[in-house]
């Protein structure tokens, strides 16, 4: 193949040929011929068409979002001598290089391998695929070129930030019968005192309140506050409306960290957690407790896209179907909707406590646009609209105005009496 | 060093013709040609100077092409056509766009840190493209004159329209050759 440039050197050899027969000038004509031994010079040694052996070697598959990771690639010559090889090894747009490069130009010897480190670091969570790896043998004066295209693909999970919740206070309020963390407002196994009653045969003798037991005279025994565990359904409002911002800055990808997050926080105090995620299709996990159940959230996550038109009443459908009703249900949503007042009632008269945490596109446009006056009267119509929709929706459900620019838990903490133990 | 030289090296060479053309263009004293020529050449700046944005890959063939244009045109109508000075003039231009074609091959390599052996070879690479470069001016320039100056001294006849005419199918042949030739070697290997 000739590159355009070749094709540029012909032209102008031809041009000054034709122009110099047609003023009969032999010094024009002799202009003809730089181009001509530029190309006659690259043609000396064509390009040979590259036949390579690569391998790729990453330091891990699975990798957070803002995490580095490094890539190796060894390439191998199979072909003859290769003049002037580009190669590319090509990454999803998503990521940026940081360090090394996978671009390279080298020339290789029959048989020489050469090694292309380079380390990337993703900015949004997803999978994807590192690869394939374009070459382009190039002559000498790189007139002429040979390309080819080695698909190698590596497919690295990159997972979203985990928010850190360890000061957030959150857990249901209506418990199930197995053991867990919440105090049940229940006689049951537990750690705090609840209460004294007449001792029962097989009652644990540590059990028993010695101290009543010799006021009173006969055998008492202390009793705790059962502590159990309960259901959190985290809805994730990923429809394409939700989409506002940039690739990275959108309440959909503050909403699956905020997800992530509360996941990982609700299942460590052992509850069990499924998970709804409106999106082009209509994502479920069960409930479940466990570290398993967490990375069963995560890959749900991972394939977040904003997309869908579902209407936002749908998800009061699958909850009523799939989830029991005492199970508290976490709505994370930007709220852009005026349905969504609707459908969170419609949660409520079903019976199921909800939670919505809300990040707030506002916050999110309004870094992106410009600071002007206009914009900020906007931004305080908008606003004035969203508050009166949380008041709303504060009738019914614990709201969370939450702006992505802060961490989640200090939000979660401002919550009102929702969140208190049972 | 070598990211900051391959990025100013075609400018360095634009800015050669440039005011190499300018020269020329003010020693145009014909009234007809002088205004057209200087419109022509401010034409070439324009676009070589927009073709140094971004998004200005066309305007900046364009303006290569206006600037020996009116190198040419200046030579052809006014001045008198000089071998050595316009071949020197067109290698130098050829040379141009191959300096722009190494900054963009070569360029972002050396905006990135990378391993000492890799950079070892990518400047092995680099020095070995830019010294067939060289050769390649330099005989660009030297063959031409040697070929010339054989048709002057009578060594070879070359003032026959017979010889003219053989002359032209070569280099036509040649050209039809150069251009065949990927397509000969791929039809070879399958």
């Amino acid at each position: 193949m000739r590159t355009p440039l070749a094709a540029r050197l012909v032209g102008v050899s031809m041009v000054f040929l034709f122009m110099g027969f047609a003023f009969r000038s032999w010094q024009v004509v002799l202009l003809a011929m730089p181009p001509l031994l530029f190309l006659a010079l690259g043609a000396l040694s064509p390009p040979a068409r590259p036949r390579l052996t690569i391998a790729r070697s990453i330091s891990r598959d699975r990798v957070q979002a803002g995490g580095l990771l490094q890539v190796e690639l060894v390439i191998r010559n199979e072909s003859e001598g290769l003049d002037l090889l580009e190669i590319l090894d090509v990454i999803p747009s998503e990521f940026s290089i940081d360090g090394g490069t996978n671009y390279a130009v080298v020339g290789l010897a029959p048989g020489e391998t050469f090694s292309l480190a380079y380390a990337v670091r993703p900015a949004v969570k997803g999978s994807y695929a590192i690869g394939p790896v374009r070459v382009r043998s190039l002559d000498a004066l790189g007139l002429g070129a040979e390309d080819a295209t080695v698909q190698l693909e590596t497919v690295v999970v990159v997972a979203p930030v985990l928010e850190d919740m360890r000061r957030a206070r959150f857990a249901p309020r209506r418990t199930r019968p197995w053991y867990g963390q919440i105090p049940s407002k229940r006689p049951g196994p537990g750690s705090e005192f609840w209460a004294v009653r007449e001792y029962t045969s097989g009652d644990e003798v540590r059990r028993i309140n010695w101290k009543a037991t010799a006021r009173l005279g006969h055998p008492l025994t202390n009793e705790y506050e059962g502590e159990r565990s309960g259901d959190v359904v985290i809805v994730l409002d990923a429809r394409k409306e939700s989409f506002v911002g940039t690739r990275t800055d959108n309440p959909v990808e503050h909403g699956v960290r905020a997800a992530l997050g509360i996941a990982d926080h609700v299942l460590a105090s052992r509850n069990r957690v499924g998970l709804v995620v409106e999106r082009n299709v209509l994502d479920r996990v069960p409930l479940a407790f466990g570290r398993k159940q967490l990375y069963r959230i995560l890959d749900s996550l991972v394939h977040v896209r904003a997309g869908g038109e579902w209407p936002f009443a749908s998800v009061a459908w699958i909850l009523s179907r799939f989830y029991p009703s005492d199970a508290l249900v976490v709505l994370i949503s930007p709220l852009s909707d005026r349905t969504s007042l609707e459908a969170v009632e419609a949660l409520a008269a079903r019976g199921f406590e909800v939670v919505i945490v809300s990040p707030s596109p506002l916050d999110i446009e309004r870094n992106l646009a410009r600071d002007d006056e206009a914009t900020d009267l906007a931004y305080r119509v908008l606003k004035t609209e969203r508050d009166n929709l949380l008041l709303q929706l504060r009738r019914v459900a614990q709201a969370v105005d939450w702006d992505p620019a802060t961490p989640l838990a200090l939000s979660l903490r401002r919550m009102r009496t929702s969140m208190r133990p049972a | 060093m070598t990211a900051r030289s391959l990025r100013v090296a075609p400018y360095v060479l634009v800015a050669i013709l440039v005011a190499w053309t300018a020269w020329d263009v003010a020693r145009v004293r014909t009234p007809r040609w002088d205004f057209s020529l200087s419109v022509f050449l401010l034409l070439a700046v324009v676009a070589t100077v927009l073709g140094t944005r971004r998004w200005g890959g066309p305007l900046r063939s364009i303006g290569l092409f206006l600037l020996g244009l009116t190198y040419f045109a200046a030579h052809v109508v006014a001045l008198g056509v000089d071998v050595v000075p316009a071949l020197i003039f067109l290698t130098l231009a050829i040379v141009q766009v191959e300096a722009v074609s190494l900054a963009e091959r070569f360029g972002p390599i050396y905006a990135r840190t990378m391993a000492p052996e890799a950079r070892k070879r990518i400047n092995s690479a680099l020095a070995r493209t830019i010294a067939r470069l060289g050769v390649a001016a330099f005989l660009a320039v030297i063959v031409p004159v040697v070929a010339a100056d054989l048709a002057l001294a009578g060594l070879v006849p070359a003032t026959s329209i017979a010889t003219a005419v053989v002359f032209a199918a070569g280099l036509v042949g040649v050209i039809a050759l150069l251009a065949l030739l990927p397509a000969m070697n791929r039809g070879e290997e399958t």
